[in-house]
Formats: structure tokens, sequence, C-alpha cells
């Protein structure tokens, strides 16, 4: 069931179309990661649910009723801003108690939600804190707890992790994930951070230029990207452009473009999309952690090593296949092998389903 | 040879020039700001037999002097409030929402600075007066025999006209602060459930109190040491501190109670001063990034009540700011006779005769010249000694340097009576007799003027990448060449911003001038207010528009190079 449902969204800023004809669904009890280059328009998407601005179109329904003619102290949505936004002169606990003063709760019922809440987010003993005695992180927690205490229906997240550093980061992330499946509640996650977002939302929605540009899991948007940009934003990968000359119901057979005039076996799967018809001009993606560096897969590709970087944990290898220049991930182990094959001709191999077929970009 | 003989003496004249910097300030603050004060204070903390708090307690066993003390303590409270209550709505106005004009108003909001007191008090008489505009009008309107509105020679008409100086000052406190308020603040509490109403309270005004909190304090203490407004407005039942010192002092040469006064005065002006400058120190820490707040325009959207109520809000400050000087304006190009008011250049003429006017117990023409040439020598001495400190305490930390930076700007928070009657007393008798001498004033003018020509100059230097002298020294510039010809053009704009402010407040001054002055040495601001004390109102309007016009010149001249200095 769908908790919250954006129809036909747009929203302009003077000459910025900030949001232009979003429509997206989130699910009840889901965390969805909202990510985007800066300026895509997905901190406006939020602000709209919020009712911070008002679309110049469309429609945003809470359980399928319409919430635009409210403000947005009625709307009872929790949100946690990049800055936090505490309140300076309020002390931790006054901080999270703000909003439990506008629910109908009795006095113990609100010290108790507020003793709870200091408990769920580790931050029992720190209450009588002003918000600049806390460390980044500490600081985090409590604006989380300030969101959640009066039971929002739903929460918005506007880059809550990205001034922090990149420790915290990683920590915190999977804290909110863990907060957020045991409270069950339903989450917007805003985030330029494409690593983030796969690694704690339910699904991922992929914003650009006002428009929303997929919305999947986070392993179907990595594997099967729908357009190049999102294959190109949403980790590394190698496109190589070719045209398809045979097309079946589970496979395509693409020849590469340039000098190799090989044939590439793509294994579509399940694909639900139409597949591309035979002649049509497509890009293949191919993730660096796919290529084998040897002849043992069934598409094969004659390439030179250009260089190595090694980036510790990895290494990638830079290849050139005629005028295509390739990536490939190598375990760091396999380094200094590598290494002594730098000049020289090798065969790198991949099986048909580690490749998906992307349209051209117009 | 030459070059050793050079390489020792180098250091020498380096360290002769950097004391001469700082030396030269101190000695002048020092003999002419506190030793007089100190003067003044042993009087007023001393009898035949040594130290007594005697002649302080005396003013609080003096019914009238307790009466006096009490109303200038009331009349400062009652023109904060005035002010705040004039001050925030404004503040608001000009943050929350857009509308045509918005700028301008923004910039207008320094204008009052800028005006002489004596003129704006005509102002107030011309407008609210027993016989001035507003009453005219009411009484032609409802056809009535008696003005309907006692404003004027009343408390209230001196907390308007103390609304009217220091709401402005709320205005630029409360707005800056609020610019810079994050909005999402009040979104957070927003989206939390609060009502608008509840938001206000609960959020932005506390956030905002330590900005309302030092406008309204520097309400309170310019209220306090309010002179030419009291003086001409509180007509013979209302006085001040301020205005008993100036009566004792010039009406009953009685120099021992004055300064018992004005040390009393002084003490408490001292507390306010330093509670403000710790309040001003919370509000600097408060600042946060700006994050630009959204704004609604006021022209677009439905008319609600709200909107009239603003536009009400609008019109009624409108009247309160521009009708005074309107009237002055008005007032200095007409005469009535026999109930018909004509077109006339009478008043102006009048000023700038040549000959004694008994009115005023001077020529008019004499006290436009002395002014000039006061403000003129002011701003030469103010702006070479201020930028003399302003380098000393911007490039070198030094042990002490906090109290020096306290030390020079000092005379910001001292009253101007106070500082004539404590020249007045030093300057009567060896080593300093000055008395009756022109640089009596233009030194009273200086010392006003020196804390206005460090504010000006010191952020521009702040601005002042290190590198560029460091740069000219690595090129073997000497320090003062260093100075010469690097720094000191590279802060033009803020030299001339100081400059016209020394120039400004010593052409505006007159509480400090009306102690020092003598019949050769009226002032224009005097001169207005001999004018209004023998109802010459004309004569009156017309000095006040040639001051207000010479003060506008020169501040349009800053606005103008400060353009260029950006454009270029």
């Amino acid at each position: 069931m769908s908790c919250i449902e954006l129809q036909d969204l747009y929203k302009r800023f003077g000459s910025v179309q900030a949001v232009a004809g979003v429509s997206l669904a989130v699910r009840e009890g889901e965390l969805l990661a909202l990510v985007g280059p800066s300026g895509c328009g997905k901190t406006t998407l939020l602000r709209l649910i919020a009712g911070f601005e008002r679309p110049d179109s469309g429609e945003i329904l809470f359980g399928g009723r319409s919430i635009l003619g409210q403000e947005p102290q009625q709307r009872r949505v929790g949100i946690v801003f990049q800055d936090y936004a505490l309140f300076p002169h309020m002390s931790v606990r006054e901080n999270i108690a703000y909003g439990l003063k506008f629910v109908p709760l009795t006095r113990r019922e609100r010290v108790a939600r507020v003793a709870q809440l200091l408990h769920l987010m580790g931050l029992s003993g720190l209450e009588r804190r002003a918000p600049e005695e806390l460390s980044a992180g500490q600081q985090q927690r409590v604006a989380l707890a300030r969101a959640l205490a009066p039971r929002p229906r739903i929460l918005l997240l506007d880059e809550p992790l990205s001034a922090l550093d990149a420790q915290l980061r990683e920590t915190l992330r999977l804290e909110i994930k863990r907060l957020q499946g045991e409270l069950g509640v339903t989450t917007v996650h805003v985030t330029h951070d494409q690593e983030e977002a796969l690694a704690i939302a339910d699904r991922v929605a992929v914003m650009q230029a006002g428009r929303l540009e997929q919305l999947s899991s986070p392993q179907e948007l990595y594997h099967r990207p729908q357009t190049e940009f999102v294959a190109r934003f949403i980790g590394r990968g190698n496109l190589l452009p070719g045209t398809v000359v045979q097309s079946e119901p589970d496979q395509l057979i693409v020849r590469l473009e340039g000098a190799t005039r090989t044939l590439v076996q793509v294994s579509t799967g399940d694909a639900t999309s139409a597949l591309p018809p035979v002649g049509a001009a497509v890009r293949l993606l191919l993730r660096p952690e796919r290529i084998s560096l040897g002849d043992d897969r069934a598409n094969r590709l004659e390439c030179q090593v250009e260089s190595l970087e090694f980036l510790g944990e990895i290494s990638r290898l830079h290849l050139r296949c005629g005028a295509q220049e390739l990536i490939a991930q190598l375990p760091s182990g396999a380094t200094e092998h590598w290494q002594q094959h730098i000049g020289r001709r090798i065969t790198l191999s991949f099986d048909p389903q580690d490749v998906w077929p992307l349209p051209p970009s117009s | 040879m030459g070059q050793d003989g050079s390489r020792q003496l180098t250091p020498l004249l380096r360290r002769a020039g950097r004391v001469t910097l700082i030396a030269l300030p101190l000695l002048f603050l020092g003999l002419f700001f506190y030793y007089p004060l100190a003067g003044l204070v042993q009087s007023g903390l001393s009898s035949n037999t040594g130290f007594t708090l005697e002649r302080l307690t005396r003013i609080f066993s003096d019914s009238y002097l307790r009466h006096v003390l009490l109303f200038t303590v009331e009349e400062a409270l009652l023109s904060t409030l005035a002010s705040v209550a004039l001050g925030l709505p404004l503040a608001y106005l000009l943050t929350a929402y857009d509308f045509p004009g918005k700028r301008w108003i923004k910039s207008l909001t320094i204008v009052p600075f800028a005006l002489p007191a004596i003129t704006v008090a005509l102002g107030f008489i011309l407008v609210f007066g027993n016989n001035g505009a507003l009453n005219r009008g009411l009484m032609a309107l409802f056809h009535l025999s008696s003005p309907p509105l006692a404003i004027l020679y009343s408390l209230q008409g001196i907390v308007l006209a103390h609304a009217f100086y220091n709401a402005p000052i709320v205005t630029r406190f409360v707005a800056a602060a609020w610019e810079r308020l994050s909005p999402r603040y009040e979104e957070s509490a927003r989206a939390l459930g609060a009502p608008r109403w509840r938001v206000f309270l609960n959020i932005t005004l506390p956030m905002l109190m330590p900005a309302l909190a030092s406008g309204a304090a520097l309400a309170f203490i310019y209220s306090f040491l309010s002179f030419p407004i009291v003086l001409a407005l509180g007509g013979a039942r209302f006085s001040t501190i301020e205005v008993e010192i100036y009566r004792r002092a010039i009406i009953q040469i009685n120099y021992s109670g004055a300064a018992a006064l004005a040390t009393l005065e002084l003490l408490i002006a001292l507390l306010f001063t330093l509670g403000y400058l710790r309040l001003a120190a919370r509000y600097a820490r408060h600042l946060q990034l700006a994050t630009p707040r959204p704004t609604r325009s006021l022209l677009t959207g439905p008319a609600g009540p709200r909107r009239w109520l603003i536009y009400a809000f609008i019109a009624a400050s409108a009247l309160l700011f521009v009708a005074p000087i309107a009237a002055v304006l008005l007032d200095s190009f007409s005469r009535t006779w026999q109930d018909q008011t004509v077109f006339t250049l009478d008043w102006y003429l009048a000023i700038f005769r040549p000959t004694y006017s008994s009115l005023i117990a001077a020529s008019p023409l004499q006290s436009i010249w002395n002014s000039l040439s006061f403000a003129g020598a002011s701003m030469v001495i103010a702006l070479t000694l201020g930028t003399g400190l302003a380098l000393n305490l911007t490039r070198r930390r030094f042990v002490g340097r906090s109290l020096l930076e306290l030390l020079v700007m000092a005379p910001l928070g001292i009253s101007s009576v106070a500082l004539g009657l404590a020249l007045l007393r030093t300057f009567v008798r060896p080593p300093l007799a000055l008395s009756g001498h022109w640089i009596a004033i233009v030194i009273a003018h200086s010392i006003l003027a020196i804390p206005f020509v460090i504010r000006a100059v010191r952020p521009a230097l702040e601005r002042l990448a290190p590198r560029l002298s460091e740069a000219a020294h690595a090129l073997g510039a000497s320090p003062a060449r260093t100075t010469w010809e690097i720094v000191l053009p590279l802060i033009r704009p803020g030299l001339l911003t100081g400059a016209v402010f020394a120039f400004a407040i010593s052409i505006a001054e007159m509480s400090a001038t009306i102690m020092l002055t003598r019949p050769g040495l009226l002032t224009m601001p005097v001169a207005v207010y001999r004018f209004l004390a023998t109802r010459q109102f004309g004569a009156a309007s017309a000095m006040s528009v040639l001051l207000i016009a010479v003060i506008a010149l020169a501040f349009v001249l800053i606005e103008r190079s400060g353009e260029r200095a950006l454009r270029g």
C-alpha cells in the first residue's frame, strides 16, 4: 500500500524549473532514497512534501487524501535538515519535547516519550546539554529524535549526513537504516551520495534536471539502469557503443563500434522493458568488477594495458581496445602481477548476463 | 659604510614612527579626554576635606533632582519601548516581504543617524506643535477652535522624537540578525506541528533576542543621554540629567553642582555601556552564515486584513519619519501673513546676512563659516589620529590591545554635555587655558569623531590581505613606505568614509559645542537652537535645511566613491 503519492508535480523558481512532472509513490514503511546531482530538484521535492513550497501543479496524497490545502504544521511530517537546525536556545530534552506540545498527550506521556527516544537514540545522560555542546553525531541523533517524537506519518531526511566526515557518515547511515527498520517509519532520504543511497535504501529514485530518471531497488538500479545518466551516476561503468545485429526474447547480439568488430552476446534475462530491435544503436554497460582478465568467459576482447591505479582495497587497470577506453577492477593482491603487463596486449572476457544494453543518449 | 649607517638607523626610525603613530593619538586623548574627565569626576567626588560621596548623595536628597533623575530614566525606558514597538515590525517587513522601494527604505534607516538632533526637534515642533501642521490640519478638518493634540512640550513628544532616532537602530540590528537566521529553524518547528504564532514566540523571537537586546540597549543609552531634543521639546517643565547639567553650568554658572550631576551620569552611562558591550558580544557570537530566506511580495496575492494592517503601519511610520523633514523644508520656503502662506526666500537671505543678529547673539553667516571650518579642522585631526590608532589596533597583536581599544572607543559612550563641561572646566585655567578659542570646540568634535574614524577604517584594514604588505617588504619597501604606498591607497574608501563621518559628526554636534561656545564661535546647530528658542522658525528652518544639505552632500560623496571603489 502506498503511503505517499506524488502525481505529476511541477515547481518553478523564477527561470529554473526545479521539478518537472514527477510522479512517484512511497510505500508504507519503506526507506526511499532520492538521489541526484545538486540542483536536480530532490530537495525541492522534499520541501513540497513537507509543505514549505507549494507545487505549481500536480497533487500530493497522504494515505489517498490530498494534503495540498494543509500547512506544514498540519501535515505530521518529521524533517531532519542538513544542518539539523537544533534550536540553540533549548536543551536536548527541550528540543525533543518541542513537537510533543502540539500533540494531545498528558504531561506524563510526554515525559515518557522523550525518555523513550533518549534511550532509543543512545542520548541518555545528555538531556540537559545545549546543542552546541554536542558532537556532530550526537547532534544528528537529537535531530532524528526530535523529528520522530510526535510520531510523524513520514520522516524526511534532507542530506543529514553530508556535513559529517566520511567515517562518521558510514556509521550513522547504518544507524539510520537500523532505526528505520525497527520503527518501520516511512522515510524519504535525500542525498547526492549514490553510495549512501545504495547502502541504506529499499528503493532508490534517481533525479536529474527536475525529472525522475528511474525508481527501483538498488540492485536493479546498479545492474539494469534505464538511462545512460543513471548508468553513469550510479557506480562506475564502461559504456561500449555498438549496433544490434540480432534480437531475440532473452538475448541480443551486438557488434561493437570501432576497429574491434567484435560481436558481443548479451543476456537480457527477464527484463521487462522492450528490447532494442535489429539495427538499433545501443551502449553496453559493463561494470569494472565483472571483467575477467582472461579468456574464460563467453565474450572476449583484445586490449592493451595502459596503466594501473593502486587504491588499497582494490586496484584499477586502465585498458584500451582501439578507440575505446575501459576500466577493469582487480583485487589488490593481483597488483604486482599486472604491473608487469603495462604496455602489453591481453584478452579480457565477460559473461553475457554481466552486460546490459542502454538506449544511446539523445 | 652608508649601507651600515642606514641599517642601524632604519630600525630606530621605524620604532620612532610606530611610537608616534600610537603616542600622538594617546597623548591627545589623554590631555583632552581623560585628564578633563578625571578632573570632573574628582570635583564630583571631593570636597574641601577630600574624597566624599556627599555631593552625589545630596543629588538624591534634593526632591527636584530626584524628579529629574526619575524622569530621565522614565523617558529613556519609554523611548526604548517606543523604538522597539516601531523598529521590530519594520525589521519584520524588511525581512519577510519584497516591495518596491525596499532597498531605498533600508538605506534610509541610516538617515536619522546623520540628522542633527536639533533639526529633528524643529521638525517635530513644526509637525506636532500646537501651531503645527497636524493640529492645524485637524482644526481645519473638524472645525475646532483649539489644537486637539498636545503632543509637544510633553513626555509623548520627547518619546516620539527619540523613537524617530532610535527605531531605525533597532531595525538595523534586528533585520541584520533576522536575515542571517536560517529559515530551517522555523521550518523545523512548523514540521513539528507548531502554528505560526508559536514559531515566532518560541523560535524566532528568542533567537533574535541578542540583536533585539543590543538594539534596545543602544536606544536606551542614546535616549538617556539625549540633549538637544529634550532641550528643545521638553519646554520648561521637562528636564533630564543632561539638560540639568547644561542649565547649572551655563545658566547658573554652578560648575561644581554640574560636575556632581555629570559624575553621577557618567557612572550610570558607564554601567549601561558595559551592559551593552556584553550584549553586543553575545549578539556577534550568534550571527550565522546566511541561508537565503524566502520573501513574500507585498503587492501580489490576496489583500487580506493582514496586508491592510501592513499598509497602515507603513503609512504611519512614513508620517513619523518623513513629515518632520518635509515640514522643515516647506517652512524654510514659506511665510504666513494674514492667514495666507506664500513662497519666500527671505529666510535664506536672512541666514546669509553677515550683520549681527541679537536673536542669536552673532551673525548667521559667521556661524555657517564657523561650522564649516570647525568641521574641516576636526576632520583632519580625527582622521589622522583615528587612522594611526586603527593601524595599531589591526596590524599587530600586543599585550593590552583590548585595553587600548576600550580606551580609544570610550568617547562613544560618553555624554557630550558632560564632555563639554569637563573641557570647559579644564580650559578656564592653566595649563590648558584654551577657553574661548576655536580650538576648544575643534578638540571636542575630534574626540567625539575619533571612534567613528576607527570604525570606518578598521574593516578596510582587516579586509586587506597581509600578503600585500609582505610582498612589498619582500621587494625591499620599508614599513613606512609600505603604509604610504600600499596600505593607505588600498583603504581609501574606508578613509573617505571615516573623513565624512568625522565631518558630519562635527557639523551636527551641538551638545558639547553649546557648553564651549562664545559669541564669535557660534555654529549652525547652536544657531538653529537659538532661532528656535526665540521662535524664529523660518530662519531656524532655513539654517536646518542648509545644515542637512551639507551633511547629505558629504554622504552622497561616500556613496559615490564607494561605488567607484567597487567598480574599479
